[in-house]
């Protein structure tokens, strides 16, 4: 039985709990154990605008906090997930290691060994639990379905941080997972663009343009559905969406999922159980 | 020794000598020592008059030696070897340079150290051996591997020379990567063309044999006698296992010519190599432009980017020298054929040599337009044409344009033929796999003696500096292919009475120039030795010698230096410094007026490395002050690991030291360059002030 | 450690090459915003017009411009640098203050109000913990010497 850590971070709780919900529900389907430590903090992403040490002290807490409960951790956002690899891929420093340990000890935390690895939830399930045996559990394969994936920027990059397991320039993973599930996934230019949202308050017309961009780029195209892996980008495409709309003089009405529900549904999960009700824009995947 | 006749002549060098040095009290000193039939002393030694009265005094009193007293030995060498004596018993005192020039203030002390000079010199001569070059007879054929244009031109060189040649390729055809090309620069001549008229000459000249599908097998043997291993597989891929043929030929030197590989931009997928069509590389273009004709002539939009995977740290860090110009190549090729073609080349810098510069400017006066920013990546857009966007650094905005193709410009790799050969031919490659040996000074050897590389397996170059370098690497094999090698007489000597094969000197030599007897001692292979001395520093038990300076005359040095040449106050440093840097700095310290403490004695080495650390222990013992190992930076030393061994050894001397309860500080290295005369005399005052607050080496002998 | 500086030791490398800007989703829509311009402005130590500046707070941290670098240099890091040294001058965003404030009263970066702890209630979901001194320990472990 996989046993995980389940880092939720801070979005995800509050304002995603459609991902939270299919997520867990697709873990346990799949038999992924997934363990609550309530006491798991903010990943410090914020606060590496402020100042970088206290940012890498929030990381190292949390992974110090894994670790001594012997569980590897598995991610739902992007970026937390991103900060938390790059802390581990800086504390392989044994000088800053140590200066961090002690702080960790100031702190009375567990002190942080290097032996504890970060994935992101979907790239578990591409990586380790394997598109194969997925393909197998699929029971309600979305085959009339098309959707266009939106990777996020930070879970594939930094690269170094994530093993490079998969090309920043030109993702595959997560087409690949939806795919496993039967569905159709859509190529289009605009695939890397970032969803914006971290500049909502410094440079909100950059902000709501570069969301637009992306929402109209799958509309035309046909998409019955946008698919995000971070709470965040939801906020852009979904939260947003009619915001982003009138900057663009248009009307979008483009359904944002995670992609724990469609891989949901594709396993049959009834869609209470996968947050549909808190979908802003309805989408029944399997009434087509 | 007493039947050994020494001539000792003093120049006073037009009174700047005599200035600082009484040469006359010196002289009369002279005439009094064991051996010592002549002294002379003459305003210029150097001049015709000068020589002339060493020849008369060698002739009139049958001298078996002759020191001479004059500027540093490291001028006038050709003057003072021809003195109607073997050179190699005529030994130069350095009066000049590091003694009156550097010492002028006080002319007692300069007196002083000369007197001690010329007791060390007197002992080192009567040791001292007559030496001939030794003849090898070598062979006069040569081997060139790699048939691209640096090997055929290097094949035809070496014919020309007179040399019989084995020119080896891999490949069943010859001709290299440019007979890939479609043009070259800056003529925008097709490569056949030159091509051609080499492949005549190839065959018309009976001295070359030229091996296609070939391969090197094995080397061994020397410089002058290399005996070579060759396979020759069969050319036809239908039949791989037919006609295998290994032959073996003895060459007497060696032009390795493997070329290089371009660079696969796949790794930079922001780009899409491979992915999306019409993105191409420069060799690519090359191909096209060769085997279709409407490549170049029909009309479509064309983006090049510069420094594809070069002066990337992630890729190829250094640049690749023929890209800008293969792009402007390109590009005007692509204007030439039609007027309407439209380029854009984005660039970082634009890198035009020389002469090429015109060609840069002519490409910008057709219109070809030059962007300086470099896309972050390459789109299809929903009409299938490429859509590069770029920030335009010099307009300071972004522009966007539609192309129907992109050619990346990717640089210049390492072939794979030169990192297979580099462990058949014992050779050092740089970081980047290209072959070198030491840069700046001998930028054609490889690290073995006899074997020359020319061409891409080099360094990224274009096609006239290959066939350049072609030439020059001949001219360097020359040497080897003239019937016979005459060997410089420095080589080490082992003795092997005193050997324990502990097989040091076979280990540290930094040319491999060692081998095993069947015996197991080691021999010297004197064709591939460089007289550097780092055997004869190493050998825990003293046993090898350099032709020109033997551990004995280190030995018999330190026992009639006196330790008091200037007082019983003042220390005494021994320094040892390298010929090439250190010795060279302290001439140029007296030269340039900078005056040094007279306490230090140099004995010019070889290389730092070439200092046994039994003669650093001896001289401690012997009551030496301080004792100073002055070689070349680290990474500049000429004997490539030289400094770095003079290091360690000093390491374990100090340890010694520390046994014997003496200060480590009495033995110590500096890094001095040869243009930095300045350090080397800030190095030894500080010694001496040093030396002075610890105090006399307790072993001194009052 | 100067962690307080990320990145910085290839900074002095970069040969304007300008991939970093022709990259950038944020320069394409808001050409002010030029990446290549911030690092040659920050190695000829031009601080002040960065930390005072707005445009240090356009980055998306999307990290395309850090892992397209040619000679390596972690240009995302630089702009969370700057941002660090400008949030010590009391030059932080509006934005950034109002997230300070949130971790440091309640451990998160969004609070939970009383209907959000409903809503997981009723889905069935664990219970959220707040903590309003952590944060606020962290900050002073990291500035504490040693």
């Amino acid at each position: 039985m996989m046993k995980y850590a389940l880092y939720l971070g801070c979005a995800t709780p509050v304002k995603a709990l459609k991902y939270e919900i299919s997520a867990r529900n697709v873990a346990k389907r799949l038999g992924i154990e997934l363990v609550d430590l309530p006491e798991f903090s903010c990943c410090g992403f914020p606060v590496k605008s402020m100042d970088l040490f206290a940012a890498l002290l929030m990381a190292a807490r949390n992974l110090a906090l894994a670790e001594e409960r012997g569980l590897n951790i598995i991610g739902l956002c992007t970026g937390c997930i991103s900060v938390l690899a790059e802390a581990k891929v800086q504390l392989e420093d044994e000088k800053l290691r140590d200066r961090v340990n002690e702080k960790l000890k100031m702190l009375g935390l567990p002190q942080y060994r290097q032996g504890v690895s970060v994935k992101h939830f979907a790239r578990f399930l591409h990586e380790d639990y394997g598109l194969d045996v997925l393909r197998r559990e699929i029971g309600a394969p979305l085959e009339s379905l098309k959707f266009g994936i939106h990777y996020g920027c930070h879970y594939a990059k930094p690269s170094h941080a994530h093993d490079c397991f998969d090309d920043p320039s030109n993702p595959a993973s997560l087409d690949q997972l939806i795919q496993s599930a039967g569905a159709k996934t859509i190529e289009y230019p605009e695939k890397n663009q970032c969803c914006g949202l971290t500049i909502r308050g410094t440079a909100e017309n950059v902000s709501m343009k570069l969301a637009a961009e992306k929402l109209e780029a799958l509309s035309i195209r046909g998409a019955d559905a946008m698919v995000v892996a971070c709470p965040s980008c939801c906020i852009a495409y979904e939260n947003n969406q009619q915001l982003a709309g009138r900057k663009m003089g248009k009307e979008f009405n483009l359904p944002v999922l995670y992609f724990t529900q469609v891989i949901g549904s594709a396993l049959g999960l009834k869609e209470e159980d996968l947050g549909f009700e808190f979908n802003r824009i309805e989408f029944h995947p399997t009434a087509r | 020794m007493s039947d050994i006749n020494i001539g000792v002549f003093f120049c006073t060098c037009e009174g700047e000598i005599e200035k600082a040095i009484a040469l006359d009290s010196l002289a009369q000193e002279a005439s009094g020592r064991p051996g010592v039939v002549a002294v002379r002393k003459d305003s210029c030694l150097c001049s015709e008059h000068g020589l002339g009265a060493i020849r008369e005094d060698v002739n009139k009193f049958g001298l078996d030696r002759v020191l001479v007293a004059a500027c540093s030995p490291s001028l006038k060498t050709k003057e003072f070897a021809d003195l109607g004596i073997n050179k190699y018993l005529v030994e130069r005192m350095n009066f000049r340079e590091q003694c009156s020039q550097s010492h002028p203030d006080n002319s007692e002390d300069a007196t002083k150290k000369a007197r001690a000079l010329l007791g060390m010199s007197l002992e080192k001569i009567r040791h001292s051996k007559a030496l001939e070059p030794v003849m090898v007879p070598a062979v006069r054929t040569a081997l060139v591997v790699g048939g691209g244009v640096a090997g055929i031109n290097a094949a035809l060189d070496l014919a020309g020379a007179g040399a019989e040649v084995f020119l080896i390729e891999k490949k069943p055809f010859l001709g290299g990567r440019v007979s890939e090309l479609h043009r070259y620069y800056p003529r925008l001549c097709p490569p056949s063309c030159g091509l051609e008229l080499m492949f005549s000459k190839l065959e018309s000249d009976p001295r070359i044999h030229v091996l296609t599908s070939s391969e090197v097998e094995g080397l061994s043997g020397s410089p002058g006698n290399f005996s070579i291993s060759i396979k020759t597989s069969s050319s036809d891929p239908t039949k791989p296992s037919e006609k295998v043929q290994v032959r073996t030929i003895i060459a007497g030197a060696v032009i390795l010519a493997t070329g290089w590989e371009p660079f696969d931009p796949t790794a930079l997928t922001e780009y899409g190599y491979g992915r999306l069509e019409h993105v191409i590389t420069n060799l690519d273009f090359e191909k096209s432009a060769r085997e279709q004709k409407q490549f170049l002539e029909q009309q479509k939009k064309t983006a090049f980017i510069q420094c594809v995977g070069s002066r990337d740290e992630r890729h190829l860090p250094y640049c690749s020298d023929v890209c800008c110009m293969v792009s402007i190549k390109q590009a005007l090729l692509l204007k030439q054929a039609n007027p309407d073609n439209e380029i854009t080349i984005f660039y970082n810098d634009i890198r035009a040599p020389g002469e090429y510069e015109a060609m840069y400017r002519q490409a910008r006066t057709r219109g070809i337009q030059f962007i300086k920013g470099i896309p972050s990546e390459l789109r299809q857009d929903a009409q299938g044409k490429i859509s590069v966007s770029v920030f335009d650094l010099v307009a300071g905005e972004r522009t966007e344009v539609a192309v129907d193709q992109v050619v990346l410009a990717t640089g210049m790799k390492a072939s794979g033929g030169t990192a297979e050969l580099k462990n058949t031919f014992g050779l050092a490659t740089n970081k980047y796999n290209f072959i070198e040996s030491h840069l700046q000074c001998h930028p054609l050897d490889s690290q073995r003696e006899g074997i020359f590389s020319a061409g891409c397996c080099r360094a990224p170059m274009d096609v006239s500096r290959s066939i350049e370098s072609a030439g020059a690497a001949t001219a360097k094999a020359l040497r080897y292919l003239q019937g016979e090698i005459a060997v410089t007489p420095d080589f080490p000597v082992v003795d092997i009475l005193k050997c324990d094969r502990c097989k040091r000197c076979v280990e540290e030599c930094p040319f491999k120039a060692y081998s095993f007897d069947d015996k197991g001692f080691p021999q010297v292979d004197i064709l591939k030795c460089r007289a550097c001395g780092i055997c004869m520093g190493g050998c825990p038990l003293g046993a090898i010698s350099l032709g020109e300076l033997s551990i004995e005359q280190l030995s018999g040095m330190l026992d009639v230096l006196d330790t008091s040449y200037l007082g019983e106050d003042e220390p005494v440093i021994l320094g040892f410094l390298c010929k090439n840097d250190a010795y060279r700095a302290a001439d140029d310290a007296g030269a340039k007026g900078i005056s040094c403490p007279s306490n230090l004695i140099s004995i010019m080495v070889p290389c730092s490395g070439a200092v046994n650390g039994m003669i650093i222990s001896e001289a401690i013992a012997k009551g030496v002050d301080g004792i100073l190992l002055a070689g070349c930076p680290d990474n500049q030393c000429h004997c490539i690991q030289g400094s770095v061994l003079a290091k360690t050894r000093l390491a374990d001397v100090s340890n010694k030291l520390k046994e014997m309860y003496l200060e480590p500080e009495r033995v110590r290295f500096a890094s001095i360059s040869r243009d930095d005369p300045e350090k080397f005399a800030a190095t030894v005052k500080e010694y001496v002030e040093e030396l002075k607050q610890l105090g006399k080496n307790p072993l001194r002998i009052q | 450690m100067g962690h307080e500086f990320i990145g910085g030791e290839k900074l002095k490398c970069c040969y304007q090459c300008g991939k970093c800007t022709s990259g950038c989703e944020v320069n394409r829509i808001d050409p002010s915003f030029q990446p290549h311009r911030l690092l040659h402005l920050f190695g000829m130590g031009a601080l002040d017009e960065l930390i005072n500046g707005d445009a240090i707070w356009k980055c998306t941290t999307c990290f395309t411009c850090s892992e397209r670098c040619p000679q390596g240099i972690a240009v995302t890091d630089i702009l969370w640098s700057l941002r660090a040294m400008a949030y010590k001058s009391c030059r932080a965003s509006e934005l950034l203050s109002a997230q300070k404030s949130a971790l440091f009263k309640t451990g998160r970066l969004y609070p939970a109000t009383v209907l959000d702890h409903k809503k997981r209630e009723k889905a069935g979901l664990p219970p959220l913990s707040e903590d309003s001194s952590l944060i606020s320990r962290i900050f002073d472990a990291a500035k504490a010497d040693g």
